[in-house]
């Protein structure tokens, strides 16, 4: 049994399906990426996983467990924490009140709220800088440290990103990558929505390519990379 | 001079009463969209809470308690029958269904109590005054301001320094992350209306003491004129409902205390028309939020 899978995912929005029958597996420490031009569905995935969708079908499992169907809570509280695109910090509190938010989950959490927050500014030294600005006032990347740090207080076995390069200058992209390869080697889990796809294929161990909602492909980024023909019609290139 | 000292003191109470009101409904809007126009009848309810509990032979202060703890719990209980089960509706349904709540009550309070005012002994020591140097103060007005800003430190405190709190001003800003923190969405919301319950509570009482008697219609203007303080001072701001609620306060005292005579009948008229000025030049209201996240 996988780490973390989604069988037969379906998204709908009213009479429109976004996402048709979707199937994917992450395994325990890996990076996996899910590619695709906008509006393929990726974020909707994201979104459905963690319980924020209103209507889906299919099971998404996370360790041992269905996870589909439970509250959002209940599935941070597991373990599975989303940062979502677009950064969305709490504009009008501070960086701390922010990262304090983020062990709100459980009582374990709270508990272990000075450890976690020690190694979020450890990872994120700019957060300690900044740790009484308010978080409206942050920098792009400063604000995806954030809402990156605050997920990592709620110590997750594993992260779902959603579009984290989106809106950065290309030297902030490159840290936030590096730091998502830093987080793996701490043992984390990762699932990574993202349209820069040579960055993603970069860092992940495996893709899977959307298209109109659709799995269109998957396999290692050697592999996605040597097949032309899913290059062009999926990542906007034209292969290595 | 001594005259202006009193009214100001009438408009920091009048103020207070407003602003306690406004921020009750600002805390609910804040979070879920609603303009709650049964938060009136939470006034009106802890009006005949304390009347039942004097009634029953218990202590003025126990009933006080009790009359805060029927709020509060009314408020929790309403949010719970009348308001969850449309959460995911459209604002119009959820305002719809507080107008539904508000009529409701209003006819219970009518056909199961009595339409008629009940009277309430407020206790005398209430009823007399202090001189403070050359100004005679109510006991009333100077336990309102009191009251007032011991309630909005208390609330302060809360909002900033504990986890609920903190979580209700992350929802205030966006309810969707809110949830992605772990946070109990209906625990957050729930809170939230124990708060404005506990407000409405107050803001209550203190307008009973005034006026010494209760009735179905108790809460229906300071509701409106809370309404109106909440919008003029941005309906999502917590600070701005407050603020709102002194401006509106302080304007009607201020337009009682100097307005000629044969003007005096038009006095709400002018303060809305003062109100509306202001919303012309503040449009978002006098401390609207800088932007919107929702």
């Amino acid at each position: 049994m996988s780490f973390f899978s989604v069988e037969g995912l379906s998204v709908r929005y009213g009479p429109i399906k976004a996402v048709t029958d979707v199937s994917l597996r992450v395994e325990q420490g890996e990076i996996v990426a899910l590619l695709g031009p906008n509006g393929a569905g990726k974020s909707s995935i994201l979104n459905a996983c963690v319980g924020l969708v209103g209507k889906s079908e299919g099971v998404v499992r996370f360790g041992e467990r269905a996870i589909s169907g439970d509250a959002t809570e209940a599935i941070v509280r597991s373990g599975l924490t989303l940062v979502p695109e677009g950064r969305r910090v709490f504009p009008d509190l501070t960086t701390a009140e922010n990262l304090r938010l983020g062990s709100a989950c459980s009582r374990q959490a709270r508990q272990e709220a000075p450890r976690h927050l020690a190694e979020v500014f450890e990872l994120f030294p700019r957060l300690l800088e900044r740790k009484s600005q308010i978080a409206g006032t942050l920098s792009g990347g400063e604000q995806q440290m954030l809402a990156i740090g605050r997920a990592l207080m709620s110590g997750p076995k594993m992260l779902l990103l959603d579009e984290p390069s989106l809106g950065l200058a290309p030297n902030i992209v490159d840290q936030i990558f590096d730091l998502l390869v830093d987080l793996r080697k701490r043992g984390l889990t990762l699932l990574v929505v993202e349209q820069n796809v040579e960055l993603a294929l970069d860092i992940s161990d495996r893709a899977y390519v959307l298209a109109n909602g659709r799995i269109a492909s998957a396999g290692t980024p050697l592999e996605l990379r040597a097949a032309e023909t899913i290059a062009a019609s999926f990542l906007g290139h034209r292969g290595a | 001079m001594e005259y202006l000292i009193q009214q100001l003191i009438n408009a920091l109470a009048l103020g207070g009463t407003y602003a306690l009101l406004a921020l009750g409904l600002a805390v609910v809007f804040s979070i879920l969209g609603l303009i709650n126009f049964a938060h009136g009848e939470l006034m009106t309810i802890t009006g005949y809470a304390l009347f039942f509990a004097v009634l029953s032979g218990l202590s003025f202060p126990v009933a006080i308690v009790i009359a805060l703890l029927t709020a509060t719990v009314c408020a929790v209980l309403m949010e719970r029958v009348a308001f969850r089960p449309v959460r995911k509706s459209s604002g119009t349904i959820m305002l719809l269904t507080s107008f539904a709540v508000s009529s409701i009550l209003h006819t219970a309070f009518q056909n199961f109590i009595s339409a008629r005012p009940k009277p309430i002994a407020v206790p005398e020591i209430l009823s007399g005054a202090l001189s403070i140097g050359f100004v005679h103060v109510g006991i009333i007005p100077l336990m309102s301001i009191v009251v007032t800003w011991l309630s909005l430190l208390a609330l302060v405190a809360f909002l900033r320094y504990s986890m609920l709190g903190l979580a209700m001003r992350a929802a205030a800003q966006d309810f969707g992350v809110t949830r992605l923190m772990g946070i109990n969405a209906n625990r957050v919301i729930s809170t939230s209306f124990a708060i404005s319950g506990l407000l409405a509570g107050i803001a209550g009482l203190l307008w009973l003491f005034q006026r010494g008697s209760v009735d179905p219609m108790l809460g229906f203007v300071p509701v409106l004129k809370a309404f109106i303080a909440a919008v003029l001072g941005g309906m999502r701001s917590l600070p701005g409902a407050v603020l709102g609620g002194f401006v509106l306060g302080g304007t009607e005292v201020l337009l009682r205390a100097y307005l000629p005579d044969s003007l005096l009948g038009f006095r709400d008229s002018i303060s809305l028309a003062i109100v509306i000025g202001l919303l012309l030049v503040f449009p978002n209201g006098l401390l609207a939020r800088r932007q919107e996240v929702r």
